[in-house]
């Protein structure tokens, strides 16, 4: 009895308010999906009152409070896994937490934990159920939209420039070759402190 | 919040239901055009009368939201009556008939005549989600249709519109091709206003509620209406001008009056007051 105590005392406190931090932290989402490249910025209130555990970016954190459920199976990179996290969002979402990355709606990862090869173990959805594909967040160290890869395609009016520190060209090459497999894919979202950026599967990409 | 509406939560629907629905437009907006299931919930209002737009306002609108709605290019019809009265009651936003003011807007068959910015979201009521529906009903053949991008029998029926009528034979909810890859309804807007979706700076939401589809087309994003290299698309001229504000270059609504008497008029009523101020300073 005294263990489980212990243990949900442990647990950070997650999103300051259910209902509004998350219609807005859904809208950040939202916009980062719908403007691929944009960085969209948590509300300073949203990311005052949030809590997480140490090491989480608070735009990763934020953003799986408020997208994930019972409904939802996750998958956490072993660095994400260690620690209180998984604890911290059983209790604040009720999410299934799942040992094999292909069994995932939402994959989140650091970074400097993902090669090329997550673009091919994650979920691609069908051809007539593409909704299924999965959605992969990572958290990167710096995130800029002034430079780096060259964006084109849905949300985007001419190009946009996105560059996520710590992923390497091999990991690109394999988002450029998932393009042939539209309307399948994996979505990407890119979490670095407060500020999210999307790059949706309807996105081209080539390196800048 | 009153009396009435205590109880319930903001926005009228569960926090579990929008974050479905959220999940679901995400996925939407990745795969513009493309129809995602969702789990459409009974509403205070019966299906028909816009409840698929109403859960996606209800799941994107924020108390920071001025919300716009409307019904045949009106704020004062009885459906954008209601639903604004609904969201009021039951989010305490902001509502506005001003389309430059509001950011996020629900519509009922048209779009607005102010071009769009992309600080808007614009949500569209759909009756039939299924652009191939009355060329092949069955849901999962459709479905088959779209994944294999076998557009065929749709081209077949504009065809036989130009061998039969000389012209398309569809003056609202004309097919359009997203993104070049998904035929798209654009729900019952007349074809006047399909050129808008095109490129459009505002994200473009759709929520089919009976039907249980939603999908979305984001900004900047190629919408082509449907047609042929030798039959082009084009907008039939209504041949009048609004009877209250002069305008020849928008959508009109021919109103019966007392008497037998036709008089038409911009079925966009803010629009048509913007046009008359700027006559009479």
């Amino acid at each position: 009895m005294s263990a489980v105590a212990t243990d949900i005392a442990r647990i950070p406190a997650g999103l300051g308010d259910a209902v509004h931090h998350g219609q807005a932290v859904f809208r950040c989402v939202l916009e980062a999906m719908a403007r691929p490249g944009r960085l969209q910025r948590l509300p300073a209130d949203v990311a005052g009152a949030l809590g997480h555990p140490p090491g989480w970016s608070p735009a990763l954190a934020a953003t799986l409070l408020t997208l994930l459920d019972a409904e939802t199976a996750l998958w956490l990179s072993p660095a994400l896994r260690d620690g209180v996290a998984p604890a911290w969002l059983r209790f604040h979402t009720g999410t299934r937490i799942v040992d094999a990355p292909g069994a995932a709606d939402f994959a989140a990862a650091r970074a400097d934990e993902v090669d090329a090869s997550i673009w091919t173990v994650l979920k691609p959805g069908s051809d007539e159920a593409p909704h299924t594909g999965a959605t992969l967040l990572l958290q990167v160290d710096c995130l800029s939209d002034a430079a780096g890869l060259r964006l084109q395609g849905p949300g985007i009016e001419h190009e946009h420039r996105l560059d996520a520190a710590g992923l390497d060209s091999a990991f690109w090459q394999a988002r450029i070759a998932q393009q042939a497999d539209f309307p399948c894919g994996v979505d990407l979202l890119l979490c670095c402190d407060d500020r999210v950026a999307g790059l949706p599967r309807s996105t081209r990409v080539t390196e800048g | 919040m009153n009396a009435a509406t205590a109880g319930y939560n903001f926005a009228y629907l569960d926090e579990r239901t929008k974050r479905m629905i959220r999940r679901a437009l995400l996925k939407a907006v990745a795969v513009p055009g493309c129809q995602v299931p969702f789990g459409s919930r009974e509403m205070p209002l019966a299906y028909g009368w816009g409840t698929g737009g109403i859960q996606v306002t209800a799941a994107v609108i924020g108390a920071g939201d001025v919300l716009k709605v409307i019904d045949q290019g009106s704020d004062d019809t009885t459906n954008a009556v209601n639903i604004r009265r609904f969201f009021a009651r039951v989010t305490g936003v902001r509502t506005t008939e001003r389309t430059r003011e509001a950011t996020l807007i629900q519509t009922r068959h048209r779009i607005p005549e102010v071009p769009l910015t992309e600080q808007q979201v614009i949500v569209y009521q759909v009756p039939q989600p299924e652009p191939l529906y009355k060329l092949e009903p069955r849901r999962s053949a459709a479905t088959r249709l779209h994944a294999w991008r076998e557009y065929g029998v749709m081209n077949v029926k504009l065809y036989e519109d130009i061998a039969r009528w000389g012209r398309i034979d569809s003056a609202y909810d004309h097919p359009v091709l997203v993104n070049g890859r998904y035929v798209m309804a654009p729900s019952p807007i007349p074809s006047f206003d399909n050129p808008k979706m095109h490129r459009m700076p505002a994200l473009q939401l759709f929520g089919a509620g009976r039907e249980k589809r939603l999908y979305a087309v984001p900004p900047y994003t190629d919408v082509k209406s449907l047609d042929f290299e030798d039959h082009p698309f084009k907008v039939e001229p209504q041949g009048h001008a609004c009877a209250l504000c002069g305008s020849t270059d928008t959508w009109l609504d021919e109103v019966l009056q007392d008497g037998g008497a036709r008089m038409w008029t911009c079925s966009d009523t803010d629009f048509c007051r913007e046009r008359r101020e700027e006559k009479q300073p």
